[in-house]
């Protein structure tokens, strides 16, 4: 999809490819935080070998921008080769025109074909610098070849060191001062043999400008902001099993949690995480546990016992490709089913669903206050995509609640006669919680069907009256809630475009795109996933002649929820590319030409 | 309560000799800990004299009831929750122990006991038990052994014995049985003391060792489904062998404990101990303790 | 699958021709191009239109990349063939890659020539030789107004056609040595610098450049008979050298350009040349000629190829003496071995 930046904008893709150990990743973390302090918008992926050792291909994706961006971008502008002959598998990502940064004097010439420059094409612009030569100037070693190509981009694309070698000090000086200085000097090197020896025939220029430095943002992913919301919420137990993408999460809480009066189980499996985390629940403190698709399938279980037993608790799904073991570093949008309707009977809970990293946080601290005042689990979608790639974020910038405040009702005494009605048929359907430990209001929780006071009661009057308690605290979640999100055109539209989770980033560039083209275009974009917003969606399908509803599973799992609301048949661009949805897909399918 | 004795029909000494008893009960305070839910077991269960020691061993540690939690599964156990004056968890099958961990990291100020029956301990739940032991979080686990499937009503247990015919097991029941007790020393739980339901008085002070043990305290308690299994455990064959823990007996020696549960004997009381093991709530204050210091 | 793979160095219209005929003949074969230049493969004889602004770059292109796919033939452009390995059949990139061949064609074509005598101030000179130049022409042009043109081959009488056509101011100064290596004869170059002094050309004769010097944004040129020549450019058309320095050390016989047999073999198994970097043995003449021109080019390209696919047939067709250039028929000239 071709960018319509005005002339003096900044959106730059650079992916920076090597095998493992050159250090390909850690070149985009230093490009990262220093475009973030430079006061740029980033989005970045890495993108991992498949095996644990070994030489296998990892790349550090970087979208680099003076605007805010949702997509880190299909096409890479520009290709940094650490090792060309898995370079030569990235030419595919390249937009017209890339540019091709390699090593022009490697020790050895290549075998045919191996080697990157040729590959370059008519139109793409090469450029040969003696990376491995300039790193052993500067540390006798090949291992700076990464640091050498940063400094060599910072001249090719005018991009003021500053930041840069800022963050290389700083990381390298944290092993010893030595490291520091030799590796700033292959940044040096690496900037000064560009600037002398190439001529500059690409359009990419930064023009040495800093936006403007930002104090306190960092390059956050979604998992940190999702742990981040953890500790905020003052969670007591994390219990969780390790799986990808989900793991990092439990790591950060198991560092973090400590300090702050709380502890981190790493259970035996997924049962006994949830398991903990509903114990805790129910004891009245806030427990969580994040995982991906099969370990929320064993969790569905324990998931209809904390909404028949109205126990608070959230649960974090960082989604994967599936079914089953299915692919476990590949992203994808195929949880929904199961996180709203997973396990047995008619059992109904929220379902959240993150857009962002900032969201990552923000969504999540809500969770923890909506499972409290609707006394229910609540899971929260995200992706692995949303869980590894990162973004700048300035903590201190973000609206702590942009969801609401939701405040829990607990019951201290004993009102009234009789023995405490814990499940006390309500208009809202929240029943006042007394948690262990308050005196007189004693009880029990269970997953048998139960009557207001909690006793086994199996009657079908009794079934309805409690189901249909159950499902009207969804309901009174749905009146509270805040109306989802509306973009683009605000009046009739051509094309309405739904999406959610990280789908809503690539939706927004591709209603951006659309609108420059002329074609009116609206958005709809929900956090809170089920239940669904019935009325704000009627209203939205009314205005728009055709709706697109876009995600990144087979059979359009939330458009299947949009066609139940609407009671009308919907346009699904689904897909399973194991990789973000593409903005260039919906304006396709919007009609537009990408 | 024990519904073994039968009172006589005759009416007036029926409400003479109840009424007194009922005093008895009421003084005792075993009363305190019960809800007024009855229990929905078979006459001649041994569950009601485990409750009843139960009850007696709360009574003496002196727990208060809105600091109790009883965390059960699925089974005729699991209905524990609801017989208890307190704070309750009907867990689903095999789940308990998790549950029961999470309450007691939660609040480390509640009592908390875990109930269930074998199958829902060593089948379903078989593979919780090692790790809740190996956290040795502070609860007080007593396993309801019975050698059966009771609430549905009569199928093979991971403890039926080898040969038993089943409900699922017509022609015997091919598989060799658990004991508990062995896999809880193998474990190495930091507390395991066994007995059975047919001498309450004996249970009461095992249990209330077990409640005050700082640490997991694991007591599997074999006691008869007289509606479901006729030939394995019943009231008759469970006093055979049966004999208390030899006083000479040294419950830090786990060798020496293993022995007593290998024996052809079966031996009620404290098999093992070791009052001094770091809870998981020890655990919990030494990493926070360490992760303070490297604060910045 | 054949493990043949036919390398040919250039990307001109010998090159072309021979990789569409090896095609034709060998569906297999791997057959790759390899040219310094990045630009397709173009029409040279457009290029004066390109400089002048009459079309854009994208009307020079032959083919499009899609006739190269669809024939699965590699395109290597933009990469420099250093040095080539005869005994080893491996071909050593700048950007250091190798790459083996069974077969070798060379098309490597010409580069602007500059006299020796001129070499001491050869950097003022502007040459008009592949589209890298003709796109700093076409960029400079508007602010061109006074140009000299030194040398007057074939190509330099199209050019100052076309400056004249654009309003410059256009001097024409014909070197005897311009016509290298043919014979202009005396009515030649007095029917040329007729023709262009109807257009507007001052034509000296007679003289010959003695320096060049910068004076502002232009330069002086210094001559024979001592008159200083004031210009904004000077372009030099001496006519072209094979390009063929990087196989100086390959072992192959290389006199101006590479000696082939009359069936463009190069005296080795498998290594074969054919366009304007070659010179081709005419057993008639028991010397050796060389190809000017478009055709010529394609011409032996197209021998090449048939060559290398099994044929025996010969490149001597064109006349001995006289050759027919765009209207003009000149004389060749036989080039000595020893020059």
């Amino acid at each position: 999809m071709g960018r319509d930046e005005p002339a003096e904008g900044i959106d730059v893709t650079i992916r920076i490819c090597g095998a493992a150990g050159d250090g390909s990743l850690a070149a985009g973390g230093f490009m990262n935080a220093a475009a973030a302090r430079m006061g740029y918008h980033i989005i970045n992926i890495d993108l991992y070998p498949a095996e644990i050792r070994g030489f296998g291909k990892s790349v550090a994706h970087v979208r680099i921008s003076d605007r805010p961006v949702h997509t880190p971008g299909t096409k890479a502008d520009c290709l940094v080769a650490l090792n060309d002959p898995h370079s030569i598998t990235e030419f595919g990502t390249l937009a017209e025109g890339a540019v091709v940064l390699y090593d022009s004097r490697p020790p050895v010439y290549w075998d045919e074909d191996r080697a990157v420059a040729g590959f370059i094409e008519p139109g793409m612009v090469g450029y040969g610098v003696p990376l491995g030569e300039l790193s052993a100037r500067a540390t006798r070693s090949t291992r700076s070849r990464n640091i050498v190509a940063l400094g060599a981009l910072s001249g090719i694309f005018r991009i003021d060191p500053g930041a840069l070698k800022e963050g290389i000090e700083a990381r390298f000086g944290r092993k010893s001062a030595e490291l520091a200085a030799q590796n700033l000097q292959a940044f040096d090197l690496g900037r000064s043999w560009a600037l002398e020896n190439l001529e500059k025939t690409d359009a990419i220029d930064f023009h040495d400008r800093i936006p403007g430095q930002r104090e306190g943002v960092r390059v956050v992913s979604g998992n940190e902001g999702a742990a981040r919301a953890c500790l905020e919420a003052g969670v007591r137990l994390y219990a969780g099993y390790p799986i990808t993408p989900a793991t990092k999460i439990m790591e950060i809480l198991a560092k973090e949690l400590p300090a702050r009066g709380g502890v981190v189980v790493q259970t035996e499996d997924e049962i006994s995480a949830i398991g903990h985390a509903v114990g805790s629940g129910f004891a009245g403190t806030r427990a969580v546990t994040a995982t991906s698709g099969p370990g929320l399938a064993l969790m569905t279980e324990f998931i209809g016992l904390a909404v028949m037993g109205e126990v608070p608790v959230v649960i974090i799904d960082g989604q994967r490709g599936g079914p089953s073991t299915g692919l476990p570093t590949k992203t994808e949008q195929s949880d929904l089913h199961i996180a709203a309707f997973g396990g047995a009977g008619d059992c109904p809970r929220p379902v959240l669903a993150p857009a962002d990293v900032t969201e990552c946080f923000t969504l999540t601290r809500t969770a923890f206050e909506v499972a409290e005042a609707f006394q229910t689990p609540v899971i929260v979608l995200l992706d692995l995509f949303l869980c590894n790639r990162t973004e700048d974020v300035n903590f201190s910038d973000v609206d702590p609640a942009p969801w609401g405040a939701w405040a829990e009702v607990r019951a201290e005494r004993h009102e009234g006669e009789g023995s405490y009605r814990r499940f006390a048929v309500t208009e809202t359907g929240i029943s006042p919680r007394a948690v262990p430990g308050t005196p007189d209001l004693y009880h029990a929780v269970t997953g048998l069907e139960h009557n207001e006071r909690g006793l086994p009661d199996y009657t079908p009057e009794n079934h309805l009256r409690m189901t249909r308690k159950r499902y009207r605290k969804m309901e009174t979640l749905l009146e509270r809630w805040p109306e989802p999100e509306l973009a683009g055109e605000s009046g009739r539209a051509e094309v309405g475009i739904v999406s959610w989770g990280s789908g809503i980033g690539a939706a927004r560039e591709a209603l951006a795109f659309l609108q420059t083209r002329g074609v009116r275009a609206a958005g709809f974009f929900p956090r809170l996933v089920w239940p669904v917003c019935e009325e704000a969606l009627r209203s939205f399908a009314e205005r728009c002649e055709r709706v697109i509803v876009a995600e990144s599973n087979y059979t359009g799992q939330y458009a299947g929820l949009v066609e139940q609301a609407l009671g009308a048949r919907v346009e699904r661009l689904t897909g399973v590319p194991a990789a973000p949805l593409d903005p260039a897909a919906i304006v396709a399918a919007a009609g537009g030409e990408a | 309560m024990s519904s073994r004795s039968r009172e006589p029909q005759d009416a007036p000494l029926l409400n003479r000799g109840v009424a007194s008893r009922l005093d008895r009960v009421v003084d005792s305070g075993l009363l305190d800990y019960r809800s007024e839910a009855l229990p929905t077991w078979c006459p001649g269960c041994g569950y009601y004299g485990i409750t009843h020691a139960l009850a007696a061993a709360l009574t003496e540690r002196g727990i208060e009831n809105r600091n109790l939690v009883v965390v059960s599964g699925i089974g005729c156990a699991g209905r524990y929750p609801f017989f208890f004056k307190g704070y309750g968890f009907h867990g689903v099958h095999g789940r308990a122990l998790p549950i029961a961990g999470g309450v007691k990291i939660a609040r480390p100020d509640l009592t908390v006991l875990v109930v269930g029956g074998d199958g829902d301990g060593l089948g379903i739940g078989g593979g919780h038990l090692p790790h809740a032991i190996r956290r040795n979080i502070d609860v007080t686990y007593i396993l309801f052994d019975n050698g059966i499937y009771g609430l549905t009503k009569g199928q093979s247990s991971p403890t039926t014995p080898q040969g038993q015919r089943t409900g699922t097991h017509p022609y015997g029941n091919p598989d060799t049985p658990l004991d508990p007790v062995v896999l809880g020393l193998g474990y190495r739980a930091s507390f395991l003391a066994t007995g059975y339901a047919g001498e309450p008085d004996e249970l009461a002070p095992i249990f209330a060792r077990a409640l005050a043990h700082r640490g997991f305290s694991f007591v599997p308690v074999v006691t008869p489904c007289v509606t479901f299994d006729a030939v394995n455990i019943t009231w008759d064959r469970m006093r055979e062998g049966w004999q208390p823990v030899p006083a000479d007996h040294d419950p830090t020696d786990l060798t020496a404990a293993l022995n007593l549960a290998l024996d052809e004997n079966r031996y009620y009381g404290v098999l093992y101990c070791e009052p001094d093991r770091p809870t998981f709530a020890d655990a919990e204050a030494d990493t926070a303790a360490r992760a303070a210091g490297n604060a910045p | 699958m054949t493990a043949d793979h036919y390398l040919i160095i250039g990307n001109g219209v010998a090159a072309n021709q021979a990789a569409e005929v090896l095609r034709e003949g060998d569906a297999e074969g791997r057959i790759t191009l390899v040219s310094n230049e990045f630009f397709p493969f173009y029409y040279r004889h457009r290029l004066r239109s390109f400089v002048a602004g009459e079309i854009g770059e994208d009307e020079l292109a032959v083919r499009s990349p899609d006739w190269y796919r669809e024939r699965n033939i590699r395109l290597r452009l933009g990469q420099t063939v250093t040095a080539v390995d005869l005994e080893k059949k491996i071909a050593y990139l700048k950007h250091m890659e190798k790459v083996t061949w069974t077969t070798l064609l060379l098309c490597c074509g010409g580069r602007p020539r500059i006299p020796e005598i001129h070499y001491g101030y050869r950097q003022h000179f502007t040459v008009l030789k592949g589209l890298r130049h003709a796109r700093a022409w076409r960029a400079r042009l508007p602010e061109l107004n006074r140009i000299l043109i030194v040398g007057g081959d074939l190509i330099s009488v199209r050019v100052a056609e076309t400056l004249l056509g654009l309003g410059k101011e256009v001097l024409f100064m014909i070197d005897d040595e311009a016509f290298w290596p043919l014979e202009v004869t005396e009515g030649i170059r007095a029917e040329l610098a007729e023709n262009l002094a109807g257009r507007g050309a001052e034509i000296i004769s007679g003289d010959a450049v003695t320096g060049i010097a910068e004076e502002g944004a232009g330069y002086r040129v210094s001559t024979r008979r001592g008159a200083g020549i004031v210009c904004d450019l000077v372009g030099a058309f001496y006519g072209l050298v094979p390009a063929v320095d990087f196989l100086f050390t390959s072992g192959l016989d290389i006199d101006r350009g590479i000696l082939v047999d009359e069936y463009l073999r190069a005296g080795r198994p498998d290594v074969w040349a054919a366009g304007d970097c070659a010179q081709v043995y005419n057993p008639a003449i028991s010397n050796y000629w060389v190809s000017i021109g478009w055709e010529n080019a394609r011409r032996l390209g197209e021998v090449a190829a048939r060559n290398i696919l099994g044929a025996a047939e010969t490149a001597v067709e064109p006349p001995v003496n006289a050759l027919t250039y765009e209207g003009v028929t000149v004389q060749t000239a036989w080039w000595k071995k020893l020059d």
